[in-house]
This record gives C-alpha cells, structure tokens and sequence, in this order.
C-alpha cells in the first residue's frame, strides 16, 4: 500500500522534525516563495482572484502575502499559490522540473492564520509536503511531463494535503487518507503555458491538498491502494512509474536539499549567458557593441532562440532579450522583462547585434559572451557554473538580494523586516506573527 | 463556424445559439425528465455520509456564503455548494446539473433558463466522452469527473452569459483541471470526483467573468485535454453535427415514482411540488425556489453541524 507506506514513513519523519541542512534549505525555499509571491501579488491575475472573493467566496479573515485584504480561507490559498508562480521566478527541483514551495507554502496559510502553528512545526511540514511533492515526481519522471502534464499542479496537491493534515496533527491512517483522495485531484496541462492558467496550478494545487485533509478528517473513505492500483493515480497520470523512488532512502537523503532557485525571472537554460552579460556591463563604460556573440549550450537555441521577442513573456523565451538587457542594464530582474523595457530602442538595437553560437562543447549551466567594439577592441565573460546551479546554488547573500528586489515592488521598504522574519521562523512561537509580517498594512 | 476554429471557439458559437435559436421542443422535454432525475437523486442522497463529510470539510475550512444546496439547509460560497451538489448527484449528468443549479440560482434564472445551460453541458460533455474515445476510460480514468469538468463549466459559462472570450477562458480554466480515477471506485471519494467537476467548473466561470485567462487551444491542442487524456482521440466527433442531433435526446425517461422513491423519504408529500417544479408547464418558476421546495420543513433529515 503505497500511501499508508508512505504516511507511515513521513510520520516517523515529523516526530523527529527536521534540522541541519533539510532544515535550511527548507527556509532557503520559503524565504523564495515568500519573495516570489509577495512580488507578484498584486498582478493581474491574483488581483481577479481576490475580486472574486470578495464577491462570492463568503466571509473570510484569512491574509493574502503582499496584499491588505481579509478573505475566504480557500481564495487565500489560491491567491498565494497562483501569485508564487506568476512571475516563473520560483524554486525550481532540476530533476523533475517541480517548483515545490508554492502549492504547500499557500496551502499553509488558511491553516497559520486559524490557529497558533510553532515555526518549527511549520517548518517540517513544510519540508516533508516538499519532499512528498518531489518524491511522487521522481516516480514519474521523464514520462509523466513528456504527456504534457504540468508537474507542479499533478504532485501539488499531494504536498499539500501533506502539509495539512501534518498541521492538522491527523495520525498516520488519516494522513495516508489525505493522500488517497487527493490522488483523484491533479491538474495541470502545459497547454496553459503563457497564460495565466500555468501559474493557477500550482494555487489550485493548494486547495485541493487542503480540501483532501479535510474531507479525510470528516470520514470520507477513499481506495488504500489509490496509487498503484491499475485504474489509479500512475496509470492514469504516467505511462511508467518507477515505485521505488518513492521510499528509496527516503529520510536519509532528500530531494528538498537538491531544491534551487532561479536568479533571473526565465527559463533556466538563459542563465549562464545573462550573467556573463551581467558582469560585461561596467566594461562597456558607455561603448557602443558592434557584434554580441553567446557562446552557449545547444539547447539554448531549441528552448530559448527567440531573437526579437515583442512581449514580457516571448522575452521570458529568449536568451537574446537577456543577454541585452545584462549589457544594457547590468542586472537582469522583473523590471527587465516588462514590456516597455523589452520595446526599448537601445535594448531592440543591441538584441539586433546579438547572435546565438551554440557548442557541444559548453555544459547547460555554462556560457561565453564576447562583445566585439567598432575600434576593434574586445570584452569577453565566461560563466563555468550558473548562479542557482547544483554547482554554485545562491548563497543566502544572493537570495536575500533577489528577494529584496522581489518585496521592494510590492511592499516598498519592508523588505528588511519580511527577510528577519522568515530567516528566523524555525524560532517562532506562533506563525501568525509572520503572517502579520508579510502582510500589507492599510497604508502601503 | 468555420474549420480554422478551435473545438473551444465552436462550442463558444454552439453555447452562444442556444440563447437566440430555440432547442427543440422534444429536446427541451427531454431535458426537463434529465434535470427532475438527477436532482431527485441530489436530494435523496443529501443527508448521506459523502455529504456529510463533504459539508463537514467545507465548514471545518470556514467557508460560509448565500448559495443553497439541494435537499439542506447550509448556506455556502457558490464554489463549494456546488460540491455537495455535484457530489450528492449521481450519474453522468451530475456535475453538469449540480453546476447548473448552482450557476442558476446565482444569476437569479428561470428554471427553462436552467434547462438552455444543462443542454449545452450535456451536448459538450457526451462530445467529449465520445471524442477521447474508449482509450480514456480503459487508462482507468473516471468519465464522470473528466468531461464532467468540461460539460459543467459549458453549463456555468452559458448560464452566467459570458461573452465568447471569457465563455473560452472559462471552459480552458477547468479542462486543465478534468480529473478522477477509477480506483476510488464503491468509495466517497468517487462521488467527489463529480462534485469537483461542478465545483472547479463554477470556480472557472466566475474567474472567467472577473478576466482570468487560458488557452483557446484547451481541448485540441498539443498539449491540451485530448492529447493527454487519450492516446486515440476522435476530435471530429466533438464538434461533427452540433446544433443537429442532440444528446440530452437518449437520456432515459424520468419516472416520477424513482423520483418519489428517492425524494419521498426526505420530503414527505412535498415530493410532488418539486417533481411538478422540475419537469411542469411552467418554465418560468425560479431555480431559487426550486432548492427552497427541496429542503425538509423538518430537521430532522439535514444534520446541522
């Protein structure tokens, strides 16, 4: 029986909590996830979903990080979720591809927000929601993408009703129950990439999670064997699934510690070129480029070659677009991929000059930009390991500073008091006190 | 309608006919015996323990609104009356019911409005079963829950009269969310499984109504709802004579005495009024007082928590 296995095995987990590296890489992830959707709360689309609340979600008390309202505890949930991903600026696992903290970190919050929650025990079912999120991925990984499913939103759910019924304090079998009815609940198809559907996975992954805790806990019965059966969750979601990953040194090594985060608001595979442009742009000292060549790894040219991208999001798709806005600029953030900053004449102009020269013989998470003047004169930069690689993951130091950046559009000023917070919420008493901190007041 | 469309936009233009070029009549009645048979076993089944647990999930999260509930006296946020609804309905046309009720009563309609939606959600949701084609189920997918997704959110989307943009962004918000499987088959959590295609689908329609988005492309693109449902799909089936032939026409009569069989239990000899609400002459009664004659006058069959 793969969920009571599996509830049995995170059980003995949450007894002990987490510590060490499990547990800083699991507040590395929330602090991310706390600067990812805060950023992009007051977005288009998180705004309709607090509009839609408010008109037909019923009376609420529940915070929304990054905004001022109260709503229904379920429309915070998604609001979150959805915000966290809005920006695709998030955690991401490499090996699945999963952005693990949003479904369960926006799952938490009707949950922090009714009842005193200690930050260490938050913390935990944090870490083992993640780790339930990513280990059901693995068991599915490559074929369940390769369908077409978007992966954050089919194992989000699980995570999350994880993540509740151990805030919930359910036992072993309620938990497991948790897991098989959220089994009928996955959603996600990557026909919603470019619109808003693809950031309202993972937001939609939140409720369901919580929703599956909570039916669990009011009795409602579900099939123990909700995954393996041949009618089940992997024979629907999966042309395969590899069983033993599920359990395979589960506790001993975890895939939450193999978490990183992404240093630009884009597809991965631009990153070493962007930041090589990045560290070319004191060096152009006002020099105009004639020719821009980014030596780069030949999937940047399948995933990312759009030359002359005309939006925010074709510019997302486009390693071109950030590599000119790293030479123009000299960091490469949101404000670098709205539309206006992507409609720049000088950034149009130095895009034009800009050619893609892919290798075989550069890794993915390596680069070379060489910038040739009219005077003849030349500037290269070589990137060996990307910034947020396994190689070079981002310190706390970078982190902070892409979060900063993150909160600083949202709630301006805040952003020293919001990091305090979140680096130390192991220590907390009761996480309504972060709550209140990440939340707007009446006057920002 | 012209081929270049996608299933989405055809079935917009099919929705959007339905309001200016009247179903026929045979349809409509057809519809009418559809609707009294499902929400009688929406009633029957309202006190049960799926319910129950379901009611009692929804009041734990601390959700409470205005939408009614067919056979009980909560009050919940339309979203979340529609999963008991849809989970207390049973059969096919369950989440395309249970979100036309909901969906109804919100925008204050008729019960004939009701039946236009119902129409609409029961023509696009047997389209698409017939469209992922026999290869679906056999992967252990549960009908009921995947094109009830769609067939409820056509419904919703119809019945809260949205424009064709938002009608496609509606419909795109809950297919990327079609889901159920049989393995939880002789449980509870097989009958949320259409409680959440009514539910999901509300959700999609008033996100849609507020400007949310999602791809045209929903049901026949690359990566959209056939391709990854369904290793066989008949995507011509979805849309091959839509406005010609119609499949509320093979829904099996209603029989009154299944509907006092169900319904008596809880409501006595107020049976009667509801069968006569449901499938009656009158088609202007309002779906409001359609859920007001499904409750009890006693308590004693709605377990308040």
């Amino acid at each position: 029986m793969i969920s009571a296995d599996f509830a049995a095995a995170l059980a003995g987990l949450r007894d002990g909590g987490v510590s060490g590296a499990v547990r800083d890489e699991t507040v590395r992830s929330i602090v991310n996830v706390v600067g990812t959707s805060i950023g992009a709360a007051r977005s288009t689309g998180v705004d309709i979903i607090v509009d839609t609340a408010t008109r037909h979600g019923g009376a609420g008390a529940v915070p929304v990080p990054g905004r001022a309202e109260r709503i229904d505890p379920t429309s915070a949930a998604l609001a979150t979720g959805t915000a966290a991903h809005m920006d695709d600026f998030d955690d991401t696992h490499l090996a699945t591809i999963v952005h693990p903290a949003a479904a369960v970190f926006a799952a938490s919050i009707p949950l922090l927000a009714e009842r005193p929650v200690s930050g260490s025990r938050f913390v935990t079912a944090v870490a083992l929601g993640m780790e339930t999120e990513l280990r059901f991925a693995m068991a599915m990984t490559p074929w369940h993408y390769d369908v077409g499913w978007h992966i954050t939103g089919t194992v989000g759910a699980l995570g999350a009703a994880v993540t509740c019924g151990l805030l919930l304090g359910f036992d072993d079998t309620t938990l497991a129950r948790s897991l098989d009815i959220a089994s009928g609940m996955p959603l996600g198809h990557r026909e919603g990439f470019g619109t808003m559907l693809k950031p309202f996975h993972p937001g939609k992954a939140a409720v369901n999670g919580l929703l599956a805790a909570r039916l669990a806990q009011q009795g409602c019965t579900a099939s123990g064997s909700a995954f393996e059966d041949r009618h089940g969750y992997f024979a629907t979601l999966s042309t395969e699934f590899a069983q033993e990953r599920l359990t395979d040194g589960l506790g001993n090594r975890w895939e939450v510690c193999e978490n990183t985060y992404k240093p630009f608001p884009c597809g991965i595979v631009s990153h070493p070129a962007i930041e090589a442009a990045e560290r070319l742009h004191q060096g152009l000292a006002g020099r105009e480029p004639v020719e821009i060549r980014v030596v780069c790894h030949p999937l940047v040219v399948d995933l990312t070659g759009n030359p002359a991208p005309h939006d925010g999001l074709s510019a997302r798709f486009s390693t071109i677009h950030g590599v000119a806005a790293g030479l123009a600029t000299g960091v490469v953030g949101l404000p670098e991929y709205a539309a206006d900053y992507v409609l720049r004449a000088d950034v149009a102009a130095l895009r034009a000059r800009t050619k893609l020269v892919p290798s075989a013989a550069i890794a993915r998470d390596s680069a070379r930009v060489e910038v040739a003047f009219a005077d003849g004169d030349t500037e290269s930069a070589e990137i060996a390991h990307a910034r947020g690689s396994r190689a070079r993951p981002m310190t706390d130091g970078e982190l902070d500073d892409k979060v900063t950046r993150l909160i600083d559009r949202t709630l301006p000023g805040r952003a020293g008091q919001v990091l305090a917070l979140t680096r130390g919420i192991d220590e907390l008493a009761d996480c309504r006190d972060f709550l209140a901190g990440v939340t707007a007041g009446a006057d920002d | 309608m012209t081929e270049s469309w996608t299933v989405t936009e055809q079935w917009a233009a099919f929705a959007a006919g339905l309001w200016t070029q009247p179903v026929p009549p045979a349809t409509f009645a057809a519809a009418r015996g559809l609707f009294a048979d499902v929400l009688g076993v929406a009633v029957g089944n309202a006190a049960g323990p799926a319910c129950d647990a379901v009611v009692g999930a929804v009041t734990a999260m601390g959700l409470s609104g205005t939408s009614p509930v067919p056979g009980r006296h909560e009050r919940l946020p339309p979203v979340w009356a529609a999963l008991v609804g849809g989970t207390a309905a049973g059969g096919r046309a369950a989440p395309v019911v249970a979100a036309s009720l909901t969906s109804a009563e919100l925008v204050g309609a008729s019960r004939d409005d009701l039946l236009v939606g119902l129409i609409c959600g029961i023509e696009l949701s047997d389209r698409l079963e017939r469209g992922l084609t026999e290869a679906h189920q056999r992967r252990g997918w549960d009908v009921t829950g995947t094109v009830g997704h769609v067939g409820a959110a056509a419904a919703a989307a119809t019945l809260l009269g949205l424009p064709e943009p938002e009608w496609c962004n509606a419909l795109a918000i809950a297919a990327t969310q079609a889901a159920g499987h049989l393995a939880q088959a002789g449980t509870m959590a097989l009958s949320v499984h259409s409680g959440k295609a009514a539910s999901d689908a509300v959700e999609a329609a008033l996100l849609a109504e507020g400007g949310f988005t999602g791809p045209r492309t929903a049901i026949d693109g690359p990566r959209g709802l056939a391709a990854i449902l369904t290793e066989d799909a008949d995507l011509p089936a979805l849309v091959r004579d839509l406005g010609v032939v119609w499949a509320t026409d093979r829904a099996p009569a209603a029989r009154p005495d299944d509907f006092t069989r169900r319904v008596g239990p809880v409501l006595g000899d107020r049976a009667d009024a509801l069968w006569d609400a449901a499938t009656g002459a009158d088609g202007s009664v309002p779906v409001g007082s359609i859920f007001a004659l499904s409750r009890s006058t006693s308590h004693s069959t709605s377990k308040v928590r």
